[in-house]
């Protein structure tokens, strides 16, 4: 017969989650950052829980704003001149919701909105980038985006 | 399965010496921006996962909160984790790995939160004994000390398994499998055409509900203590 101290600590950190025990489960996590085979045995845990917590946790329907746009844009490292650069930056600040269905006529529309002019190039690499995204905004997309929101907001603040 | 035991929480909890980052102030920002780097990277990879597990935390019945609310603080308690990462950077030791400093971070960054919604902590598994289920493990694999205590837990071994046969169908495979005849969870689960973690988690869930089945069956370490 077979238990030992991490199964243990794997019945404590199951309770803990059911029982909404922020404070044990902190506790379990600082215990597994300097115990890589308890730290194994979570991530474990925490794979088989996500797998049935799969569709019952409605994550709210993300919808891309600007400034994810803009993030790809910076991070794509295309050469953009200044005025272009400034057109990224004011599109940064943008955090309201695109539409759904995107197209050239939008991000025109979106450019007389925040005054752009100009910045061909970036229409041109924003609708692409946008397009991409919507296009495989599957669940991992979603929490990355998610992240670099939070990351944004933390910046600003 | 080769588990060790590991000293821990006076050791670190992922914190590291800063003297790397104190030999000149060039080499100690671009170390440092290279640490913020790795956990921005870490925190991005943890995101999904942390979202949804501090939501399942907060939907559940131990709180209760409106679907809104609960994706206000998470939202909140994670974008809190980042500031307090990058804050804590420079203690950061890159050797291991991020994620589990990330969620504990998160966990307390939850709890503070929502301090006035804490539940009552309830008994935990290993308070059945002072030594846990360590202390069952000792009793069936012949620590005792004298014959009669070796045949008297020989006895109970049996009885053990008889309780385990009473647990729900996905959780007694899993126990007898684990358990009783040492197989490793990716072996079990390999076997039993289950997602490793799917494993895990039903063995947990099955060695709890074993506990109880055990304290109505009058046995287990607590119960040999009293009888000596």
């Amino acid at each position: 017969m077979k238990i030992d101290r991490i199964d243990q600590l794997g019945m404590r950190f199951m309770e803990a989650h059911e029982a909404g025990d922020l404070e044990t489960m902190a506790e379990l996590w600082g215990m597994a950052a300097a115990d890589p085979a308890l730290n194994n045995h979570f991530m474990h845990l925490e794979s088989g829980l996500m797998l049935e917590l799969d569709g019952a946790i409605e994550a709210e329907p993300i919808r891309l704003t600007a400034a994810d746009i803009a993030e790809k844009l910076r991070l794509s490292q295309t050469q953009y001149s200044v005025a272009e650069r400034a057109a990224v930056d004011r599109l940064a600040q943008c955090e309201e919701p695109l539409p759904e269905t995107l197209t050239m006529r939008v991000v025109r529309g979106l450019w007389e909105q925040l005054g752009l002019s100009g910045a061909e190039k970036v229409a041109r690499d924003f609708l692409e980038q946008a397009s991409a995204l919507m296009l495989r905004l599957g669940a991992d997309q979603q929490g990355a985006l998610m992240a670099a929101r939070a990351v944004r907001r933390a910046r600003k603040e | 399965m080769d588990r060790t035991e590991t000293p821990e929480s006076d050791k670190n909890s992922g914190k590291v010496s800063t003297s790397l980052l104190q030999e000149t102030p060039e080499a100690s920002a671009v170390e440092l921006a290279r640490r913020k780097r790795v956990l921005e990277t870490a925190f991005t990879e943890s995101y999904r996962v942390l979202y949804s597990m501090l939501m399942a935390i907060l939907r559940n019945k131990a709180f209760n909160l409106p679907v809104a609310t609960c994706r206000d603080r998470v939202e909140d308690a994670l974008q809190e984790t980042y500031v307090r990462l990058m804050g804590k950077a420079a203690d950061y030791d890159d050797t291991r790995p991020a994620g589990p400093w990330i969620r504990q971070i998160a966990y307390y960054a939850l709890m503070e939160q929502s301090s006035s919604r804490q539940p009552k902590r309830e008994a935990r598994a290993g308070d059945l004994h002072a030594k846990g289920l360590t202390g069952l493990e000792e009793l069936v694999n012949g620590f005792v000390d004298d014959a009669s205590v070796a045949f008297y837990d020989q006895e109970q071994v049996d009885l053990i398994r008889q309780a385990a046969m009473q647990l729900p169908d996905d959780f007694r495979n899993v126990v007898l499998l684990t358990v009783f005849d040492g197989l490793t969870p990716a072996e079990v689960a390999d076997r039993l055409s289950l997602a490793p973690g799917t494993v895990y988690v039903r063995k947990c869930r099955g060695l709890l509900l074993l506990k109880n089945i055990l304290k109505d069956f009058g046995i287990g370490p607590e119960a040999r203590d009293g009888s000596r």
